[in-house]
């Protein structure tokens, strides 16, 4: 078994490979459904303005919002992730969008960030919000957590199941952030 | 609804086309790049067959210098280093236990060494067990643990609980200073050595029941909308022509027949909201009908709170109604008051609890001149399990500097005695735990606020960060 294994690990090294035709070898079974050598195009078809949006309420900003879409997406291709669904792929991107948001609020780059700020605004258009005083603004004023979490649930329409496996918290807290996300939003719109 | 709108409202911001296209085609050169280098190098197999070599080598030398140490006559006598003492090798038998009498010794001192009793105590029981059906002629020896009693007089031998995994705060929070976030009349006090504290099982993973909170059918909360429009001053023929009206949350298609629906559905009667949880809400927008301005805020909030207590006492009654306060800073920056209605009667641990689980609040208009909510919860504790002996204020700070806390502050700040700066024993509401038991909240001061992006309030007010540590001594904490 030893040995066999062995030949194995040896038989690919430095030789060209087909990955194609050696992915067609393998067992049905342990085929991933989804890989990274989906159509790019529509993969960013379907999920751009997820990954968009959510970077964008996190981190109410386009410029990072924008930088982070761009992260998420290279990474994609280069994870090695396979996927079992195409609930499975969403779910990985939704989960690699809030870890960039995360990972630029935490870099050296951003507490410098302040100066450069008028210049990146100029580079890219401001995002102007349709209505000032409706509930995206509102929900933009809510503190990053609770944000997220109403995203979440009002915008991907996801389960409080869903969303405790996403962010890797229980339930319940998850169920305790969105009601008072929701009493928070509530008050802010003026209890409507 | 306020999903729809959301949606709808954050629609109209579209994905730049050139953002797209320009990530297409760095994807594409990705991918190009990614298939070369598996195309040539293979890496993960690669990295494998170096593995597989490495561990040859490692073994061949592992070998040679086994062989070198002449350690094969007992390969537990192992070496460490060349002046090295061998250390003793590990007896290859347990010690037998001839006798009843010699295993009854051996387990009262095995349980004398996790739960250490006075001299002049003595162990009551020993119980000899014996299974039949194993058919190896063992016996287990159990020693009955209601005799023990540990120095300082709580009993030993209670089960190990589990604690507190995740906050379910926000993590931070703002005030003038950190008086502000506790309560003015909270029973408990830094000062007090709470030697132990009741424990209750909630089985919130079996049930979803919350700490402190019952769970209500849809019957059970209709009934008890009902019930508290009644005590509130409605006649019962004004109530039968209310309709009972189901509140769905801003899920799901407004049927409520989606799981989070359910799961957050609400009964009204009237001016009265009862949730699954418990929770009574009643809209009251009413006035004292006599003049009860004070010199201060915490002088109105408390005349007020007097009066409106007297007024609606039926709905949730106590033996020795006391008003605590502390104030809230909203994200956008204004302040409120939390005022609740505690029972004071009972002990120190009824005390304790009323003030963290079972009281009524109420909420007041911003001039403090309008009573505008009353809140309270149906009480449900569940099972107790015992009385736990709880740490120090001291060993619960010593806890946190040791890293064993949680906690939802989203970046790491300094943890010291400095900037540690309010300790408040609670027992945490609504909280996803399988048992109801107090935890050290502590409150520490976070000042390298610009560096983690909190730009809110940072001119007029300081931001803490809450930090859980459990009360129980850990010697009763699954780890």
């Amino acid at each position: 078994m030893i040995l066999k294994k062995f030949l194995f690990f040896m038989q690919p090294f430095g030789a060209m490979r087909d990955i194609d035709s050696e992915k067609g070898n393998e067992p049905f079974e342990n085929r991933p459904v989804y890989s990274r050598d989906d159509d790019i195009n529509e993969t960013l078809q379907r999920y751009s303005d997820m990954v968009y949006k959510l970077a964008f309420a996190r981190t109410k900003n386009q410029s990072d919002a924008e930088d982070i879409f761009q992260e998420v997406f290279l990474k994609y291709i280069s994870s090695g992730t396979s996927f079992e669904s195409e609930e499975h792929k969403k779910a990985w991107l939704i989960t690699v969008t809030i870890n960039q948001s995360k990972k630029l609020f935490s870099s050296a780059w951003i507490r410098h960030r302040a100066s450069l700020a008028d210049a990146a605004e100029q580079a890219v258009p401001p995002l102007q919000l349709a209505d000032e005083e409706g509930v995206a603004a509102a929900v933009l004023k809510l503190p990053a957590a609770y944000r997220l979490v109403i995203h979440l649930f009002y915008y991907e329409d996801l389960s409080l199941k869903q969303i405790s496996g996403i962010l890797n918290k229980k339930e319940g807290t998850v169920k305790s952030q969105l009601n008072r996300a929701r009493a928070l939003l509530k008050k802010e719109l003026g209890g409507t | 609804m306020l999903k729809e709108k959301y949606k709808i409202e954050l629609k109209q911001l579209p994905v730049r086309e050139e953002l797209i296209r320009a990530t297409a085609r760095k994807m594409e050169r990705k991918r190009a790049g990614r298939q070369v280098v598996q195309r040539t190098f293979a890496p993960r197999r690669l990295v494998a067959v170096i593995s597989v070599i490495c561990l040859f080598a490692m073994t061949a030398t592992g070998v040679y210098a086994y062989q070198k140490n002449d350690l094969t006559a007992n390969p537990s006598t192992m070496m460490v280093g060349e002046d090295a003492a061998p250390i003793e090798p590990l007896p290859t038998e347990q010690p037998a236990l001839t006798s009843p009498d010699k295993a009854k010794e051996t387990t009262a001192s095995a349980v004398e060494q996790y739960f250490p009793v006075p001299e002049s105590t003595t162990p009551s029981e020993v119980q000899v067990k014996s299974d039949p059906q194993s058919g190896t002629g063992k016996e287990e020896f159990v020693l009955n643990m209601n005799g023990f009693l540990k120095p300082n007089g709580y009993v030993a031998g209670l089960p190990k609980i589990s604690s507190l995994q995740e906050a379910a705060d926000q993590g931070l929070i703002f005030a003038e200073h950190p008086e502000e976030i506790v309560g003015s009349k909270n029973p408990w006090f830094s000062g007090m050595q709470a030697e132990k504290l009741p424990v209750y099982q909630t089985d919130w993973s079996q049930s979803g029941k919350e700490t402190g909170s019952a769970v209500l059918d849809n019957e059970g909360m209709k009934a008890l909308a009902v019930q508290t429009a009644i005590d509130f001053g409605w006649t019962e023929d004004q109530v039968s022509e209310l309709e009972v009206e189901a509140s769905y949350a801003d899920a799901g298609n407004g049927n409520g027949d989606s799981d989070i629906e359910k799961e957050l559905l609400s009964y009204s009667v009237g001016n009265v909201t009862v949730s699954r949880n418990g929770e009574v809400e009643i809209a009251v927008s009413e006035e004292p009908e006599e003049d009860l301005q004070g010199v201060a805020d915490l002088e109105k909030i408390q005349n007020m709170a007097d009066y409106f207590y007297d007024r609606y006492r039926t709905l949730f009654p106590m033996q020795t109604p006391v008003c605590s306060v502390n104030s809230v800073w909203d994200f956008d920056g204004s302040k409120t008051y939390q005022v609740r209605m505690y029972d004071a009667s009972g002990d120190l641990a009824q005390q304790i609890l009323s003030y963290n689980l079972s009281y009524m609040s109420f909420e007041f208009d911003e001039s403090l001149t309008m009573l505008e909510t009353i809140r309270y919860r149906i009480f449900d504790l569940g099972e107790k399990i015992g009385d736990y002996p709880i740490i120090s204020v001291k060993e619960a700070e010593k806890e946190l500097l040791d890293g064993n806390y949680t906690t939802n502050v989203p970046f790491e700040t300094e943890l010291s005695t400095n900037t540690i700066k309010r300790v408040e024993l609670i027992y945490l509401k609504d909280a996803d735990l399988n048992y109801c038991q107090p935890m050290y909240r502590i409150l520490v001061e976070i000042s390298d606020l610009e560096e983690n992006e909190i730009q809110e309030f940072a001119d007029t007010l300081k931001c803490y960060g809450t930090y859980y540590v459990p009360a129980v001594h850990h010697e009763f904490l699954h780890s």
